[in-house]
């Protein structure tokens, strides 16, 4: 090949690389693009589609966002949705946590059969086993409220609380725990002062993984709060979406609906820095 | 300060035994140095000592206290891992003053000790700072300091020096002594280097395989090896070992090593008398120190003059170690360095018959 062949097919080599690279942003970040746009469009630009190249309503607005604020079943739900995602953080943290720790320190017979049982709740649809559990809540009077929606949620987070956690302990040496041992800790003393300090980056990622999880949940939420007053957002969008609402209400709904994920995973990921164990153990 | 002995102590994991009818005597203010190969059961040990690990059987007694079923921080010991195991996410401070704190001692008494302790170990003003930022050689001192701040009885210190560069050790092995010197702790130290054994001990404790092969003061044992592990083991570089027959030569007790003969002093013919037959297959050891060039040696180690080639000549700088060949065996000789030596050449050689000695097969006892 001579040289200038050689260069012209470098070239090229890089303009497909980038107009690869424009279509793959235009993919996944088109749609997120079109929701918000939609979100802040006037009545005009939802009927038509918006100016010439349907990219920017004619007038934008926020009239949207404003009646949603305003919608007190909205602001209800929102709460609700908070309240729920929050404590089943709490809770699956709470009993996770310690859990991964026995698993992860302690030989336990049949830790095998456990770790596929903590597994197997996750392997069937949820449609499905919404059933056992709603018949059992309605027995142990859990319907209707926050806490049993929660602790629905929390089965759901629990395994992937305890496959996460953990991995983290077990990166954690176990010289650790000794020296803490013989200085004079007790176990509870060395597991929340060095154990979980050290977890946290790990702990922090499973936090913002359970709030997601049940902020987005579905199927439990709905059939657990059927006969109450209180929903959650998912819920409340689903019952919107049957009326068939304008394009921009239901964008609107959609971008309010994903601001506290990232607020809360914002909040959360300075927990996160890199090295926790840097400089433990040589 | 207190005293700990182990009478009998044995250790099983499951099958495999780890240490086996152990039987130690460590005196109060000691620097006692447990020393052997990986595997020899001398962490473990430790580890009994500590409360890390439970004492299949035996007794173990600190400050004359039966202590088996004591937990470790009752017992008085503190430990410094070989790995530091310094708390990550504390500052050195906060490292060091974690067992106070718990031990619930005043704020003031507190401060106090960790400023005592950052200025005994050179580590003032890095009471701030993190584990990832210090160096391995302050790493080592903030673990080091974090055990002795709470006064132990008996310290415990496993393979403390063995992440640590050559030079830095070497230092770190005067600054130990130092200390030790200071607080007249006791103390009991692993290491698998036989050199920090040696300077650092008042007294060496060799295992091998789970036992403890001898016990005493580090000359005594370098120059009175009960047995060949022992002999072998301590000094660098080792002893040669040579196969022999006991053979007589007129009156006289000889090892012949079919190459070469060596004669037994008279000194030493009590022993090998009441330990060996005629004929038998022994093995016989001479330090490399102990080879001396026919040039510089005296009248009286005439009798075992051997002829020997030179195979290869290491220059040490300070020592020369040469490999010497005679016939099928090759010993290893440390000289003064002599730049006129060369490979190839022949080297006649004179051993220290004072310092000869002579191992059983079988069971590998020392004859003397």
């Amino acid at each position: 090949m001579s040289k200038t062949h050689k260069t012209l097919k470098k070239d090229s080599n890089k303009w497909i690389w980038l107009i690869g690279m424009v279509i793959m942003i235009i993919i996944i970040l088109g749609p997120i693009y079109m929701m918000f746009k939609y979100s802040i469009s006037d009545r005009a630009s939802v009927v038509t589609g918006g100016a010439v190249i349907p990219l920017w309503p004619y007038q934008p607005t926020t009239e949207q966002f404003g009646g949603l604020l305003e919608n007190k079943s909205f602001i209800n739900a929102a709460f609700t949705s908070l309240g729920i995602a929050l404590l089943t953080v709490c809770i699956s943290l709470v009993l996770g946590a310690p859990a991964a720790f026995s698993l992860a320190r302690y030989k336990i017979p049949g830790k095998a059969l456990i770790m596929i049982l903590l597994i197997s709740v996750r392997l069937f649809p949820d449609v499905v086993s919404v059933i056992p559990v709603a018949e059992t809540f309605i027995k142990l009077r859990l319907t209707n409220n926050i806490f049993g929606v929660s602790l629905a949620h929390t089965l759901l987070a629990i395994p992937y609380v305890i496959y996460i956690a953990m991995g983290v302990f077990e990166t954690i040496p176990k010289e650790l725990e000794e020296q803490a041992q013989i200085l004079g800790a007790s176990k509870l003393y060395a597991f929340f002062k060095i154990i979980i300090p050290i977890a946290l980056p790990g702990l922090a990622a499973a936090a913002i993984y359970v709030f997601l999880l049940s902020w987005n949940e579905f199927i439990f939420s709905y059939f657990l709060l059927l006969f109450g007053e209180s929903t959650t957002l998912p819920v409340l969008l689903k019952k919107i979406l049957s009326w068939s609402p304008q394009h921009n209400l239901l964008a609107a709904i959609s971008v309010m609906l994903s601001v506290p994920v990232i607020i809360f995973t914002f909040i959360v990921q300075k927990y996160m820095q890199a090295g926790a164990t840097a400089g433990a153990v040589k | 300060m207190a005293n700990v002995i182990l009478k009998n102590v044995t250790k099983n994991f499951g099958k495999f035994i780890a240490v086996k009818d152990m039987n130690l005597d460590i005196k109060d203010g000691k620097f006692v140095t447990l020393v052997g190969p990986s595997g020899c059961g001398k962490t473990t040990t430790l580890r009994m000592i500590a409360g890390l690990e439970d004492i299949t059987s035996g007794e173990l007694r600190i400050g004359g206290k039966f202590s088996n079923y004591i937990q470790p921080k009752d017992r008085g010991i503190s430990m410094v891992f070989q790995s530091y195991a310094l708390f990550p996410h504390m500052t050195v401070a906060e490292n060091i003053a974690f067992g106070l704190k718990i031990r619930k001692v005043t704020r003031d008494t507190i401060l106090k000790k960790i400023n005592w302790v950052l200025d005994l170990l050179d580590l003032t003003g890095l009471d701030s700072r993190r584990p990832r930022e210090l160096s391995g050689g302050q790493r080592q001192r903030v673990a080091l300091g974090r055990a002795l701040v709470l006064d132990p009885e008996v310290l415990l210190l496993d393979e403390p020096l063995s992440n640590l560069d050559a030079k830095l050790r070497s230092k770190m092995r005067t600054e130990l002594k130092r200390i030790h010197r200071k607080l007249g702790s006791t103390v009991v130290y692993v290491t698998h280097d036989q050199v920090e054994a040696m300077t650092l001990s008042d007294e060496i404790a060799v295992m091998n395989k789970g036992f403890l092969m001898q016990v005493g003061p580090p000359l005594e044992v370098y120059d009175k090896p009960e047995n060949k592990f022992v002999a072998g083991f301590l000094g660098s570089p080792p002893m040669n070992f040579i196969p022999v027959d006991l053979a007589k030569d007129n009156s006289k007790f000889c090892l012949d090593a079919k190459d070469f003969k060596i004669l037994i002093p008279d000194l030493k013919a009590d022993k090998v008398k009441k330990n060996a037959k005629i004929g038998e297959e022994l093995v016989f050891g001479i330090r490399p120190e102990d080879i001396i060039r026919i040039e510089k040696a005296k009248d009286v180690h005439q009798g075992n003059k051997i002829e020997t080639i030179i195979d290869v000549i290491e220059p040490m700088g300070s020592e020369l170690i040469l490999s010497l060949t005679i016939g099928k065996h090759i010993i290893q000789a440390s000289f003064v360095p002599d730049a006129h030596l060369k490979v190839g050449q022949k080297l006649t050689v004179v051993l220290d018959t004072n310092k000869i000695h002579l191992f059983k097969l079988d069971n590998e006892k020392a004859i003397f």
